[in-house]
């Protein structure tokens, strides 16, 4: 994953060199190396998710994402939890967006939709997401798309573990039933890479007493 | 807090948990057949079919952009300011344009049948009648000569005395500067102090009155 890239790239990194001016250029090296693993491993999934929570702002998106990043990039060396770097990430770019929150998009609805649906998000995704308040969307996707650990969750969303806990359940709730009316109730396995559903319907065969097929 | 019974309830609670490992056999099956809680397992797993490392990593160049709402008031600040600029512009040219001393300078402007001349004379715009001059050639100097009256310079308004007051009005008294010590105190030495005006003071005539 990204954050064990990260971490694999800072760990070895760091030379045992002897002089002073070798240390030099291997701390410059090593923090070099930072920067690149934090543009090259995080920038990616970073914009991915500034654009979900400003739910297609191309502009403000960006902007968040390019402020995190460059802050993380700019704080690499001061690091010391790096496998909690993206959960950093995401909550710098989440402030950023709540704070550009009040000013008005000049990006149409169209344009939004389009701009996620190249992330792979179905318009029905896209008013799920928009019934939600900002902060709500932030925690939906930390935990239903993106699967952080709840401490992540919490950094990302700047709440304590309960707070955070609810916040992610009353935003689940929002979601479906904005959602749930708009979608049809296809058979389970209808849609591709439908996970949940497999993991439902595997446990409904084993029910019943049926051989699962083409189950995991 | 009692547990719901209902399996649509309670697969809905554990949807809404986050759906951690797998769910009751009950709930699975119910859900199976149940039309809303097929939907409901639709909708989460289109959010996660949604991938964000699909999105490009952003680019430096969004740092340096504006966000849309102070580029927006910059653009006002700088509409406001062009405006300003503008109007200031044309007050001043304005100002230029329309010479006042010049509209109310002597008549010979206006009697010559050509206004321009007198109203640009101090601008130094060139005149838009040609006069004779050293860079133009005789004949055609002398051409212009013979078609536009030259302006003879007339008082426009006989100068009209004003009458004064025949009293002298009474000084204000100043400190001498030989007695530092004095305090000066006004007295009223009109006689002393005035000097009377040597000018002339034309005296205005007496009006006629019509006597019966």
């Amino acid at each position: 994953m990204a954050v064990r890239g990260f971490y694999t790239a800072h760990s070895t990194s760091t030379g045992g060199s002897t002089t002073r001016g070798a240390n030099v250029s291997s701390r410059q090296r090593e923090i070099d190396l930072l920067r690149a693993a934090f543009r090259d491993l995080h920038g990616a999934r970073l914009h991915g998710f500034a654009l979900l929570v400003s739910l297609g702002d191309r502009p403000r998106a960006a902007r968040a994402a390019a402020e995190a990043l460059a802050e993380g990039i700019r704080r690499s060396a001061e690091l010391r939890h790096p496998e909690r770097a993206a959960a950093w990430l995401r909550a710098r770019a989440l402030e950023s967006l709540r704070q550009s929150a009040s000013q008005r998009s000049e990006t149409a609805d169209g344009e939004r939709r389009a701009s996620l649906r190249e992330l792979g998000a179905a318009d029905a995704v896209y008013d799920g997401l928009a019934a939600l308040r900002i902060r709500e969307r932030a925690a939906l996707i930390a935990t239903a798309l993106e699967r952080f650990d709840p401490i992540d969750v919490e950094t990302i969303v700047g709440m304590a573990n309960g707070s955070s806990r609810r916040l992610a359940a009353r935003a689940r709730e929002r979601y479906l039933r904005a959602v749930a009316t708009s979608l049809s109730a296809d058979p389970l396995d209808a849609m591709p890479g439908a996970e949940l559903a497999a993991r439902v319907r595997a446990v409904a065969e084993r029910t019943i007493g049926a051989t699962p097929s083409g189950t995991r | 807090m009692t547990r719901p019974t209902d399996p649509h309830l309670r697969f809905g609670e554990w949807l809404l948990a986050g759906a951690p490992g797998e769910p009751a056999r009950d709930l699975a099956l119910h859900a199976s057949v149940c039309p809303g809680c097929m939907a409901r397992i639709a909708a989460l797993d289109s959010l996660a079919a949604v991938d964000t490392g699909r999105a490009r990593p952003p680019s430096s160049a969004a740092l340096r952009r504006q966000p849309a709402g102070s580029r927006r008031g910059a653009g006002r600040y700088a509409e406001a300011l062009v405006g300003a600029i503008v109007v200031a512009g044309l007050i001043g040219l304005g100002a230029r344009v329309i010479d006042l001393p010049a509209l109310t300078g002597p008549a010979g402007a206006n009697a010559d049948g050509t206004p321009a001349q007198a109203v640009l004379g101090g601008t130094g715009r060139p005149s838009l009648t040609p006069t004779p001059g050293a860079s133009e050639p005789a004949a055609s100097a002398s051409q212009t000569t013979a078609v536009t009256p030259t302006p003879v310079p007339q008082p426009v308004n006989p100068p009209v005395a004003t009458p004064r007051p025949a009293t002298p009005r009474p000084s204000t008294p100043q400190p001498s500067a030989s007695t530092p010590g004095a305090t000066p105190t006004p007295t009223p030495t009109t006689a002393e102090t005035t000097t009377p005006t040597a000018e002339p003071t034309p005296t205005p005539e007496p009006t006629p009155t019509p006597t019966t």
